[in-house]
């Protein structure tokens, strides 16, 4: 599956295209701005500001620093899980069956690329913004968490190793596995609605993640679900020239 | 003259868990450059299928599909950069501006942006949509939104062009417009039509060659004219007289050979000839004044594309 420069800048215009689609489509869009929202300003802030309300509670400054680690390093990091995993879902359950309901699929076959080229522009269009929003998203939690904390702990909490893997390594994987699964869904489903509801399946790795958090085995959770989610992620490259075809796609129609 | 399109005994099954659906059976089709095509069947018949393989779209089940003497299983990125698909949907984003819709499609063809700019530019105005140009799609009329569709057909400049149902759902004046459009496409653009319908008078009028398909079979192909003196051998002539003619006059008719008569009305017998006309029509005339019938029309009945098909769908049915 070699893609040559020229080639990837076409696969990008699909992208882009589809970008554009995202913006103007509420029912995609809300849930993209609503999720960060929550998980980058509204909660750290409601939980942080709680815990530091009455800092006289904690006997040493390393008490609070356990709390803190309980609260950032397990609920909120087990909660951020959820940024590059639902906001990959619901671009690309719209993927293919959004071209379908617009009854757009077809104009996009016939343009002179292959099945492989316009699986790809298809992930692209999710990974692409799923990234950024999921790296933007840990930008900011870090300057709310960091403003919010360094008068108390006298030193920057974040970024610590556990969340630059996490946002970096674990967070592209998942999202490459949302996209694949969401994108298959969506390329066999009628409608973008149909389609979330089955790739919405995906769900289940984030409640995995938030009772690990729960129990505080996220470290290992994470890396034994980085390792298998990667090595499912390799198989489904492998196999997704066959698995997608216009022919299928189109004998539906 | 090169074939741009050359179909050997194609074959195309549609197979599911409960059962296959024979959509093409063994059809052979040969296009030359220039040509325009008319693909006349009912739904189902298979003409959407055959537009899909030609295009790449699907697979044939068996025999083989050239296009441009290129096979569709060798190259179906080379040959989607040389053909435009009209679609019997629109397939543009409505959300976009005619404009971008153009842009968006036109920018896959490897053809310099000022020259895509020049051709949108051209086309808006030879299909009189340049004061549309910047609404939003969504915001057209289905005449309209077709005719930006055709645009975005041909704004790569495709060699070979497919319409597929390209005056369905649009109302009698909006059909009349698209029909002398895909006309210039002919005439001034000279590009090759593959054109599917099952309007008649749209494929007698714009076509130099057409063929009828049935349940996935061709059942005659050849230009119009051809089909119908193929079809109704005999030729057919109108006699009207000033005043009301007896049976005996028709049977009298009946009597020169290579001829046959009948009253259609008091005043007008309908001959039916299978002999040349120039060497008949003489004697039937001078017999009929003869016979002191005042004759005061004598016209050559033609056969349409709609009585072929017709015909050929009224002998399929038996």
């Amino acid at each position: 599956m070699k893609l040559e420069m020229p080639r990837m800048r076409l696969l990008l215009k699909i992208a882009k295209k589809d970008w554009r689609e995202i913006k103007s489509n509420k029912q995609i869009l809300v849930p993209m701005l609503v999720l960060p929202f929550l998980v980058t300003i509204f909660y750290p802030l409601v939980l942080v500001t709680a815990l530091l309300s009455d800092t006289g509670e904690y006997s040493s400054p390393g008490e609070l620093q356990m709390v803190v680690d309980m609260v950032i390093g397990n609920i909120i990091r087990s909660m951020f899980v959820m940024i590059p995993l639902l906001i990959t879902m619901a671009i690309a359950s719209d993927s293919w069956a959004g071209e379908k309901e617009r009854k757009t699929a077809e104009s996009l076959f016939l343009l002179p690329l292959s099945d492989t080229e316009l699986f790809v522009a298809k992930v692209l269009a999710s990974f692409i913004p799923g990234m950024l929003i999921t790296w933007g998203c840990w930008v900011g939690l870090t300057i709310i968490l960091d403003s919010l904390l360094f008068p108390y702990l006298g030193y920057l909490y974040m970024p610590d190793l556990t969340w630059i893997f996490l946002v970096f390594v674990f967070s592209p994987i998942l999202a490459f596995f949302s996209i694949y699964v969401n994108c298959w869904v969506s390329y066999r489903a009628k409608d973008t609605k149909s389609a979330q509801q089955v790739g919405g399946s995906v769900v289940t790795i984030f409640i995995g993640v938030l009772i690990s958090g729960f129990l505080g085995v996220l470290n290992f959770t994470i890396i034994v679900l980085t390792i298998s989610i990667g090595i499912v992620d390799l198989i489904l490259v492998y196999i997704s020239p066959r698995i997608f075809s216009r022919e299928a796609m189109i004998a539906k129609f | 003259m090169e074939n741009v399109i050359e179909i050997k005994d194609l074959v195309k099954i549609f197979s599911s868990k409960k059962h296959n659906v024979v959509a093409l059976n063994e059809i052979n089709l040969k296009i030359a450059r220039g040509t325009i095509f008319s693909f006349l069947g009912p739904n189902g018949a298979g003409k959407t299928t055959t537009v899909r393989l030609l295009s790449c779209l699907l697979k044939p089940t068996a025999g083989e599909a050239y296009v441009f003497g290129n096979n569709v299983l060798d190259d179906p990125v080379g040959i989607r950069s040389r053909i435009g698909v009209l679609t019997e949907n629109h397939g543009m984003y409505e959300r976009m501006t005619v404009r971008e819709n153009l842009e968006f499609f036109s920018s896959f063809y490897g053809i310099d942006t000022a020259v895509i700019s020049s051709r949108i530019h051209e086309l808006l105005a030879a299909f009189n949509l340049t004061d549309r140009a910047d609404d939003k799609v969504g915001t057209l009329s289905k005449g309209l939104k077709q005719r930006a569709a055709l645009i975005k057909t041909l704004v790569h400049d495709p060699e070979l062009v497919f319409l597929d149902e390209p005056t369905a759902g649009l109302d009698p004046k909006a059909s009349v417009e698209f029909r002398d459009y895909i006309q210039l496409l002919g005439k001034q653009y000279h590009k090759t039509i593959f054109m599917c319908t099952h309007n008649l008078v749209e494929a007698q009028k714009l076509s130099d060659l057409v063929a009828i398909i049935d349940k996935g079979s061709i059942k005659k192909i050849g230009p119009p004219a051809e089909l119908e003196k193929q079809l109704f051998e005999s030729v057919t002539f109108k006699v009207v007289s000033a005043k009301p003619m007896s049976q005996d006059i028709a049977l009298s008719i009946g009597d020169n050979e290579g001829a046959k008569a009948s009253l259609s009305g008091p005043s007008e017998l309908t001959v039916f000839l299978s002999k040349p006309e120039e060497e008949i029509m003489p004697r039937i005339v001078k017999k009929l004044v003869q016979l002191d019938v005042p004759v005061v029309q004598v016209a050559k009945q033609s056969h349409s594309l709609e009585d072929v098909y017709l015909a050929l769908m009224k002998g399929d049915e038996a």
